[in-house]
């Protein structure tokens, strides 16, 4: 792929005015007094101009972009309507609606269901409340419906919208939501008369579903379900609420009702794909988006290079810092956005404490994180909108549609780990008819600096792939032994009666069995999840063909819709006895190992004792001048693989690649003839692998000076995972030729993992955190240097699948990334520091890169008889090799 | 798909239902069974005895002579009663009226206590003294248990139909905790399948909370158990406790020996005492059974009780006469001074609310030396309220309202700290322009 550059011709401000200001009058504001008179003039535009006159950041800047005003396309109000709501609409100035809203409209009242994915601030809300709306018109009150927020913020914001259009529609129809601050008295009167329910997928999950009798009167007239912000549904979470939306249907079918869904999204990159794998079926994407949208600026700034050598970049927060100088005034309103709450705290305390150079009040800059109270929260919201803030610090708290109206200026502390959370933060600007600016700071990270360079990545076709996987065992069997407690399973009738002459292989076994259910009934390992449910864990009663939940339990309380949280281990203050923080089973390995310092914002425990079976590890507070760092080994090891593309030496004029023979013959011994097409150069494959991380050992290092001051052994047992992996396999002459088994250079094909992982959410959503990293210059299984890149989270979520898909997109950005950093011999921007990779890292990845990124594309082939499948004990069946 | 399906297995066997021992949240219904040794229940294989198959479902029939012993009372106590101690003690006026003798008596054995449309109920004890509404001065003849079992969770549906029937076929319901248990777990199987749940209809009466209110300070837990052998005598012999019910039901499904024989006399036994207990209650106020022999302890518990719902109900005049009660009842009982400084304390509280300034006011002083606690606090200023308002004793009120406070801030008493706090120094203030003003 070929990106162009676009820094010059799409440069705004040379095309800006006839009468360019002299650089004079936009130098750095000097002292208070008039400040904020002085700034009380010019637009954002005039803060774009200073910002490129400064001559201590003009440098960073390093891509200018434009996109023009764009006027709204719009449609007449549906015929269908009724006038009263047509009316009530006409009053609030909404005569007529943007074309996407009239699609997205029809479609819902056609009882089609809908994924609306358009930009923040196009309307979306109006997509589903008008439906809603007529639906209650047309059925005389009896219509219901759900809507599902991703956080009770959002729930509670757009409660206050809908009971607003109600009252104003004069109607006595209920909207409420109902969550875990909903007070119980409320409980009822809402269960029985709302029509309406805003809440989210927990409580859906855990109190309504497991509840349903008491909700039967809103599932017998369940008509929509409304699911917002359908994009942030995706690794576990998204596969386990998939879940639950199955269970939502099969008990709405209980009740006799088969609801419809529409739902809200951001951009996506297949809206339609990842619909069906959310819901199970085919939707109807409305993606066009004809909101009209004001002249917009963007800019990526990267911070100045300290350190070449080392690849040390200035502080982005202290960046942004610098950058509010010419960003924050009196005039507009400006929004900060960091990664961490932290960062929040610090930013806004500085820019309070200079507001005054900034010819601001303090008053007028505010932080805004999870974690404020509800009253603090909603009174910022409000300044935000009457315009009394003037400067809001916020972490993504603020990204979800929280309404706070369009502001003037977005500056982004980082890149915030994927295109839709871009978009979503920078659709915080943008009024009508005025002109906005979003400033992209760029951290030291792979992926910041990949968009330095990239910046039309951002602004291209959404990229990035979600991964769902509702089918994922772990997650089913949990999510099904909650289903089973709602209502039996049952088979379909004469299940097992024809079998299909054509299914000779089948002959042996019995035929399928199918479940009689609406949502679950197409999942294949469901009646073999339901039998291990009844006959291992025996929660199930299996009897004439059904399943019945048969335990005192119930089983939403104990099912996370996150994942693992059950096996979390708790931290515990041995003083105070109370819970200093929590890790994952994974992580407890390296950071709360007996003799580890645990940290947390500076503070410093030493743990003191891990129950590791228990969960629970107890820490004492001290002051130490040194941090640990555990290390572990991982071994992964191939239980099946799946699919695999291959490239041979020869390329490109091969047509059809037969089998990858030297994996067959590398066994052998035979050499292989230099010059054979057939040769392997290098392959990829998609499996099932097996992992062990066993902690070793941890070292003592000195805060600052980094000096190993001891080292000590870890005795823990080693944490087991099955799950899926992406793996990238060279062949042993293309290693050799590449000079991977020269000296240590081996190290560096660990420094190409780094980078693949650190890479992934370009093209993938996902964090590097959910990525487990194992590289081998000689692989057991393949005997030659493999990389594997697995889910970590159990039984795999769909992302070895999608890193398959998108492998070459993410070798070409790790080249472009180890390619254009500055450093000398690797920096954590790009494959690590050379401690880790050795003096040679950089140089090897690079060439690794080079040779893979290059060249034609590895093809279809199939995976080697013998070697798919690896025998993992007598009752593996069906794949012990030939 | 096989291989992960095995291991699968495997992970699922070491963290093999967590949730199955997980205790439930907090139901103060036999949550903690004592540790009964899995030996001394009794097991046996096929079904239980003495079912009959109607309409679709299993159910035991049984009946008992109306003087049918249970523990130290007579069934037909029942029939013998004050209604209107119902309403007063549970604060619910449409048991004023309550029939004892139309009632249905009921309890349910349940595969949980966590809740949910998930929990099965398998065992319904219904008990009745006739079947249907009585005619007005008919006498019964005898008490019949109906206990409901499902057999099959496939007839779940004909055994809960018969069910909501059998309740809407009486004037009330009678249950232990009832109405925030067993009510619902039905209700929820009924809409699960379609049935109009019957509770609405029929007032009901839930012994737990009136029985808990009354006695709760002279028993240990508010539970079944201790109910009935602190009020009526019962003693259970070889009693399979509550929490092990689900299991012998799962055991009996899946063909295993089960102890469902205990779960059906446990079930019984529950019964029979919702009625025996419901007679207890019901002779409260008169404090004589239907022989018209005595009550019986713990009356002084008792007399609080009814004081406190008295004045629940605005009727100070004859609460007044059951706090006198209390304290004479516990003085006898030889209860700690301090134990009886709630009540006593009420009663001052009472007294003045009344209008009888001077008894009050003696009722306080009298009050004043049981320590420097929040009642002493409390009761200086209820002493200064009535010396400003009643004997316009300003410079008496202010020393009252200053030792109050002194003793408040020598002693952070409680939460009231800074009611009393505040209430002390507000009145302090209006005292001292008041004796300024006229000295």
């Amino acid at each position: 792929m070929d990106h162009p550059r676009s820094d010059s011709e799409s440069d705004p401000l040379s095309r800006e005015t006839a009468a360019p200001r002299p650089a004079e009058e936009v130098a750095p504001p000097p002292s208070a007094g008039g400040e904020r008179r002085r700034r009380s003039t010019g637009s954002v535009l005039d803060l774009a101009r200073a910002l490129r006159a400064d001559p201590e950041l003009r440098d960073g800047f390093e891509h200018w972009r434009e996109s023009p005003a764009r006027p709204a396309r719009t449609v007449a109000l549906p015929e269908r309507l009724d006038p009263r709501l047509a009316a009530a609409l006409a009053e609030r100035g909404l005569s007529e609606l943007f074309e996407h809203q009239g699609r997205a409209i029809e479609a819902a009242l056609a009882g089609r269901d809908v994924l609306v994915a358009t930009p923040t601030a196009s309307g979306k809300t109006l997509c589903y409340t008008v439906p809603l709306m007529q639906r209650l018109f047309e059925s005389g009150g009896s219509a219901r419906a759900l809507l599902l927020f991703p956080t009770k913020a959002l729930g509670q914001d757009q409660s206050a919208g809908l009971t607003e259009l109600v009252a104003a529609l004069g109607q006595d129809w209920h909207a409420a939501t109902y969550d875990g601050d909903t007070p119980v008295p409320v409980r009822r009167t809402l269960r029985d008369r709302g029509h309406m329910i805003l809440t989210n997928p927990w409580m859906l999950h855990s109190g309504i579903l497991p509840n349903h009798a008491r909700w039967s009167e809103l599932f017998r007239d369940l008509e929509t379900i409304v699911i917002d912000e359908v994009h942030t549904l995706s690794g576990v979470f998204g596969s386990s609420v998939a879940n639950v939306l199955r269970r939502l249907v099969r008990i709405a079918r209980h009740y006799g009702s088969e609801p419809r869904f529409v739902c809200c999204s951001a951009t996506l990159r297949d809206g339609a794909e990842h619909a069906r794998r959310l819901l199970g079926r085919e939707v109807e994407v409305v993606d066009r988006d004809a909101s009209p949208c004001g002249r917009r600026l963007f800019t990526v700034y990267s911070p100045p290079l300290l350190d070449p050598v080392a690849g040390l970049r200035a502080n982005a927060l202290e960046e942004a810092r610098r950058l509010a100088r010419h960003l924050v005034g009196p005039r507009h309103q400006t929004i900060f956005f960091c990664r961490r709450r932290t960062a929040v705290e610090v930013l806004t305390r500085y820019l309070k404490e200079a507001a005054g150079d900034l010819g601001l009040r303090p008053e007028e800059v505010r932080g805004y994180r999870g974690g404020y109270l509800p009253l603090l929260r909603r009174e910022i919201e409000a300044g935000l909108r009457s315009g009394e803030v003037k400067v809001v610090v916020s972490t993504n708290a603020l990204e979800l549609g929280i309404d706070i109206g369009a502001l003037d200026v977005a500056v982004l502390v980082g890149y915030p780990g994927s295109q839709a959370s871009f978009w979503q933060r920078a659709g915080r600007v943008g009024r009508r008819g005025k002109p906005s600016l979003v400033v992209q700071v760029a951290q030291a990270d792979p992926v910041d600096q990949y968009l330095v360079r990239h910046p039309e990545a951002l602004f291209s076709e959404p990229r990035e792939r979600l991964a769902v996987d509702p089918d994922n065992l772990v997650i089913l069997s949990e999510q099904l032994k909650c289903a089973a407690f709602e209502l039996p399973f049952a088979l379909t009738e004469g299940a097992g009666a024809d079998t299909t002459a054509a299914d000779v292989t089948a002959t042996d076994e019995q035929p399928r069995a199918v479940l009689d259910d609406v949502a679950f009934g197409g999942v294949e390992h469901a009646v073999d999840v339901l039998d291990y449910l009844a006959e291992e864990s025996g929660l199930l009663h299996a009897a004439g063909g059904r399943w019945y939940w048969m335990a005192d339990a119930y089983p939403a309380q104990d099912v996370s819709l996150e994942g693992g949280e059950a096996d979390n281990v708790v931290i515990l203050d041995a003083e105070t006895n109370k819970a200093v923080g929590e890790i994952d089973r994974e992580g407890s390995l390296t950071t709360v190992h007996e003799g580890a310092i645990y940290q947390v914002e500076g503070r410093t425990w030493i743990v003191e004792r891990f129950d590791h079976a228990n969960r629970r590890a107890t820490v004492r507070e001290v002051d130490t001048d040194y941090f640990t760092d555990a290390q572990t080994e991982t071994e992964v090891r191939v239980l099946r693989l799946e699919v695999c593309k291959l490239r041979c030496r020869g390329e490109a004029a091969v047509e059809d690649p037969v089998l990858p023979a030297p994996l067959a013959d590398e066994d052998a011994g035979g050499p292989v003839e230099d010059g054979d097409p057939a040769v392997e150069d290098h392959a990829v494959w998609r499996g099932e692998v097996h992992v062990t991380t066993l902690a070793t050992q941890y070292k003592k290092i000195r805060f600052y000076t980094r000096e190993n001051v001891g080292a000590e052994s870890i005795s823990l047992p080693p944490e087991e995972l099955d799950t899926e992996a992406f793996v990238l396999t060279l062949s042993e002459r293309t290693a050799s030729e590449l000079g991977l088994h020269a000296g240590s250079r081996g190290a560096g094909w660990h420094g190409v993992g780094n980078l693949l992982r650190r890479v992934a959410p370009l093209f993938v959503r996902c964090q590097p955190s959910d990525l487990g990293l194992s590289t081998q210059v000689r692989a057991p299984h393949f005997k030659r240097p493999a990389l594997f890149l697995h889910d970590r989270v159990q039984g795999g979520v769909g992302l070895a699948d999608l890193l398959f898909d998108a492998h070459r997109e993410l070798l070409e950005a790790a080249l472009e990334v180890v390619s254009a950093c500055r450093c000398r011999s690797g920096c954590p921007a790009c494959v690590g520091p050379p401690e880790q990779i050795g003096a040679e890292g950089k140089d090897t990845a690079r060439r690794v890169l080079e040779h893979l990124a290059r060249g034609a594309l590895p093809r279809d082939a199939e995976v080697p008889a013998g070697r798919g499948e690896e025998c993992v004990g007598a009752d593996a069946g069906g794949g012990g090799g030939p | 798909m096989r291989a992960r399906l095995a291991r699968l297995r495997r992970e699922g066997a070491a963290t093999k239902d967590a949730a199955a021992t997980r205790p439930p949240p907090g139901v103060p219904l036999e949550t903690s069974a004592p540790s009964t040794p899995r030996a001394r229940v009794e097991r046996r294989s096929g079904p239980p005895r003495g079912l009959c198959a109607t309409g679709g479902h299993l159910a035991r029939l049984g009946r008992f002579g109306l003087d049918h012993r249970h523990g130290s009372w007579r069934l037909e106590e029942a029939l013998d009663v004050e209604p209107a101690d119902f309403a007063l003690l549970t604060g619910d006026g449409s048991l004023a009226e309550l029939d004892l003798a139309g009632a249905c008596y009921l309890d349910t054995e349940t595969t949980g206590l966590a809740g949910g449309s998930g929990t099965w109920v398998f065992m319904i004890g219904l008990g009745t003294f006739a079947e249907g509404p009585r005619a007005p001065g008919a006498v019964p003849a005898s008490f019949g248990v109906w206990q409901g079992f499902l057999g099959d969770p496939a007839e779940e549906r004909a055994l809960l139909a018969e069910c909501a029937e059998r309740i809407r076929a009486h004037s009330g319901v009678v249950s232990f905790f009832g109405k925030s248990f067993d009510r619902h777990r039905l209700e929820d199987r009924m809409r699960l399948h379609g049935i109009e749940p019957p509770f609405d209809e029929v007032p009901h009466l839930d012994l737990y909370h009136p029985l808990r209110r009354l006695y709760r300070a002279a028993t240990d837990d508010g539970r079944l158990a201790t109910m009935e052998s602190r009020l009526v005598g019962v003693r259970r012999a070889d009693d399979l406790p509550g929490s092990f019910a689900p299991e012998a039901w799962f055991d009996y499904l899946a063909g295993r020996p089960h102890a469902l024989e205990g779960v059906f006399r446990h079930n019984l036994d529950d019964v029979l005492s919702l009625v025996t207990l419901a007679a207890h209650l019901g002779s409260t106020t008169r404090e004589r059974r239907a022989d018209g022999s005595e009550l019986g302890e713990p009356a002084a518990a008792r007399a609080a009780g009814v004081a406190r719902s008295l004045l629940a109900a605005g009727r100070r005049p004859e609460a007044l006469v059951w706090l006198d009660r209390h304290g004479e009842r516990s003085r006898r009982d030889g209860e700690a001074p301090a134990a009886r400084r709630p009540l006593e304390v009420l009663r001052a509280d009472t007294l003045r609310l009344s209008g009888a300034a001077a008894e009050a006011l003696d009722a306080y002083r009298a009050l004043l030396d049981g320590g420097e606690d929040g009642f002493t606090a409390h009761c200086l200023l209820q002493l200064a309220k009535l010396l400003e308002h009643h004997r316009r004793d300003w410079s008496a009120a202010l020393e009252a309202s200053r030792t109050a406070l002194a003793l408040v801030e020598r002693r952070h008493v409680g939460g009231e700290f800074a009611r009393l706090r505040a209430e002390a120094v507000g009145r302090i203030e209006r005292l001292e322009k008041r004796v300024g003003r006229d000295g």
